[in-house]
């Protein structure tokens, strides 16, 4: 077990192309870090460049107290999971978990006794003379687990090793990994371009984007102080609410404008954004995300200025909430990181700004599922404006003050 | 097509099973027909060297009219098939094994290795397969003879791995590196973080899955060597180290009357080359690799 320490880590592809761009991280030991970030964000590359399999252009690779940047992948003592597996498929179970132990000239009862254990734990003790090919998804997950298990490494890398898994059993081995891991104690380093998965399994979590860290933090910590745009984008579902706003200031009271409607900000969001002030009359991005919005009808003390008005065009009842697409007379703020997010969300940058032309903007919000809305009803939604985000338009970055 | 269950089907001469039953029935008759075409020659000699030399002579072109498997056994001794084919497997199998383990090797450092002046060395192997044996043989008869090889087994397996008429390395090389190229690299890399050298990884991981493509090869350049000819009419001269394709010759030519013995001689030089074909005609199907990937 060993911390793994990336010290302004680069990697330059032949024509240029920058996958990492200076990536400064310190993962602690024993410790499960995510990478996460929309496709081609060179989380997998940095991943790659941690088990060696990708050479770093600069900076320094440490695990342990050792820079291992030229060392080769076999003398690095870490185990990875690969998306596909990537078993042996000419070995049984038990070759494939005993593998890297035999190359390594373990005693063979040793080896024995690893790979039983091993399969014990992932339930995999009736599969061990079948070939990968007789194995279902979830099994041969399992098996590529072990192989990883039995090494006993200094650090497990995963690479997006669920996302060839169907929605139930991700959820199944999700907590399994996590299970594992937290048993082992072995520091981990995961990949994922899915949110929810960094959010539920991470002890920290850093957000890549374009081959920079943007945020590395715990999910909650991501959740609640996003430090830019993308982050607060990014995490979250369904993702944050964004429009255009002008912050004003009347009498040392402040408040903001969506559209023609006012929310008025209490003196404890000002206390723990100080900077806020200086944006006065300014305009700033605003960011709500869906979780924090309320049918009025179920929060019926809620004072009027913290009200929102709209039609309901589409109403989704999941069961355990309720989901409410209304379009706001507010227009989408249009930044890179902005541009960024909607690629990820599968549309792309002209079509954003399109809309953006035509002052109008969608927003979700996700209600108690007692909510009696109608499709097409005039609502009435309340916001918790203690916890609206404030970004920058000009840098996109989340304003807070106190030094942050 | 008539859609199914119309009114005026009944009345119709054929419905459209009759119709494809007879397609199927008349495509069988022209297949069973190129088969015996193809067939009875290779059937005549086994049947002939199985025969009577004596009533060869009064029915040649009977099939299987008696069974006399001392036949084989004279052509064995008597012919000298036995030590032709000794000689023979002292050829094919040095080659096959040649070819096989020098182009796996070079067939996967052309495949998965990055250096230098890789294509060029591709390139440069592909050259052999284009070069027509008769524009070589004579100067490598001189060669031979200053090495002195000739009239040696070496004089005919060195060149057949080189793949001087054909096959041997070359192809090989073509095979093996588009073989190589196909298998997934995750498998690799997976086996470098499990601890395994460059070796290792071929040996253990890449090798082992190469093994339909290996089939393939050895199978080629089985037929090939058992079979040839030319080399070893030009540089194996005497007796000693006749193989059976020569000795075949040699021996038809000498004595024509025997036809018992020559036929006889000819299943002893097929025979392998059907149990080596349904050997490894399994292997030749690429289902090795299922399962290494989600698939």
């Amino acid at each position: 077990m060993a911390e793994i320490k990336l010290e302004k880590v680069t990697k330059r592809f032949a024509g240029d192309t920058v996958a990492v761009n200076e990536l400064d991280l310190d993962i602690k030991d024993g410790e499960f870090m995510v990478f996460v970030g929309p496709s081609g964000c060179g989380k997998t590359t940095a991943l790659r460049m941690i088990a060696g399999l990708e050479s770093v252009s600069e900076g320094d690779v440490k695990i342990g107290d050792r820079v291992v940047n030229d060392v080769p992948p076999k003398d690095r003592d870490i185990a990875m999971v690969f998306q596909n597996y990537a078993l042996y498929p000419h070995m049984t179970v038990y070759d494939n978990m005993a593998f890297g132990l035999k190359l390594a000239k373990t005693d063979k009862s040793e080896i024995d006794r690893r790979v039983k254990e091993a399969a014990k734990v992932l339930g995999m003790q009736e599969f061990l003379s079948r070939k990968p090919r007789a194995l279902s998804g979830g099994q041969r997950q399992r098996v590529a687990m072990g192989r990883a298990i039995v090494r006993e490494p200094q650090a497990f890398l995963m690479d997006e090793p669920l996302s060839n898994l169907d929605a139930k059993l991700r959820v199944q081995m999700r907590s399994e990994i996590g299970r594992i891991q937290h048993d082992l104690e072995v520091t981990t380093v995961y990949v994922t371009h899915d949110q929810v998965e960094a959010m539920t399994m991470g002890d920290r979590v850093a957000v890549i984007k374009k081959g920079e860290l943007q945020q590395v933090g715990s999910p909650t910590e991501l959740f609640q102080k996003p430090l830019n745009l993308f982050v607060a984008g990014f995490i979250g579902s369904p993702s944050m609410n964004f429009a255009s706003a002008t912050l004003e200031e009347s009498g040392g009271e402040y408040s903001f404008k969506l559209g023609d409607q006012t929310l008025k900000l209490e003196d404890k969001v000002l206390s723990e954004r100080p900077d806020l002030k200086n944006y006065a009359g300014k305009d700033i991005i605003v960011g709500i995300r869906p979780q924090d919005f309320e049918d009025a009808e179920l929060a019926s003390d809620a004072p009027e200025d913290t009200r929102l008005k709209a039609k309901a065009d589409l109403v989704e009842a999941i069961g355990t909430e309720t989901l409410i697409h209304f379009v706001m007379d507010a227009p989408i703020a249009i930044t890179d990181d902005m541009k960024e997010l909607a690629q990820d969300a599968g549309t792309d940058a002209k079509t954003l700004e399109e809309r953006a032309k035509e002052g109008k903007n969608e927003f979700v919000a996700t209600v108690d599922p007692r909510s009696n809305i109608k499709e097409g009803s005039q609502v009435e939604l309340v916001v918790d404006t203690t916890r609206v985000h404030f970004f920058d338009p000009e840098n996109s970055k989340g304003i807070h003050g106190n030094g942050r | 097509m008539a859609s199914v269950g119309a009114p005026a089907e009944h009345t119709r001469m054929f419905s459209p099973l009759h119709r494809r039953m007879a397609a199927t029935g008349s495509r069988y008759a022209i297949l069973v027909l190129f088969g015996v075409i193809t067939l009875y020659p290779f059937i005549l000699v086994v049947s002939t060297g199985l025969r009577d030399p004596v009533s060869i002579n009064v029915n040649p072109f009977a099939l299987f009219e008696n069974i006399r498997l001392a036949t084989i056994s004279d052509a064995w001794t008597l012919g000298g098939f036995g030590g032709y084919f000794k000689n023979t497997l002292l050829i094919t199998v040095p080659t096959v094994a040649g070819t096989i383990v020098l182009s796996t090797m070079a067939g996967y450092a052309l495949a998965r290795i990055q250096f230098p002046g890789r294509n060029l060395i591709f390139f440069t192997f592909m050259l052999g397969l284009m070069i027509p044996f008769t524009s070589i043989m004579i100067p490598l008869f001189y060669e031979l003879i200053d090495l002195g090889l000739f009239g040696s087994v070496w004089a005919v397996i060195l060149p057949g791995i080189a793949g001087s008429a054909g096959f041997g390395v070359p192809l090989g090389i073509f095979l093996m590196r588009a073989f190589f190229q196909d298998l997934p690299n995750e498998l690799a890399e997976a086996a470098r973080v499990d601890g395994a050298t460059e070796f290792q990884v071929f040996r253990k991981v890449m090798l082992p899955l190469a093994a339909p493509g290996i089939a393939v090869l050895g199978v080629l350049v089985f037929f090939q060597s058992w079979n040839q000819f030319l080399m070893p009419l030009l540089y194996l001269p005497g007796e000693e180290n006749r193989p059976l394709s020569t000795g075949l010759y040699i021996f038809a030519s000498g004595r024509v009357q025997d036809f018992e013995l020559i036929a006889a001689g000819s299943v002893i030089m097929i025979l392998p080359v059907i149990v080596i074909f349904l050997i490894f005609q399994r292997t030749f199907v690429k289902g090795v690799t299922a399962g290494a990937l989600k698939g």
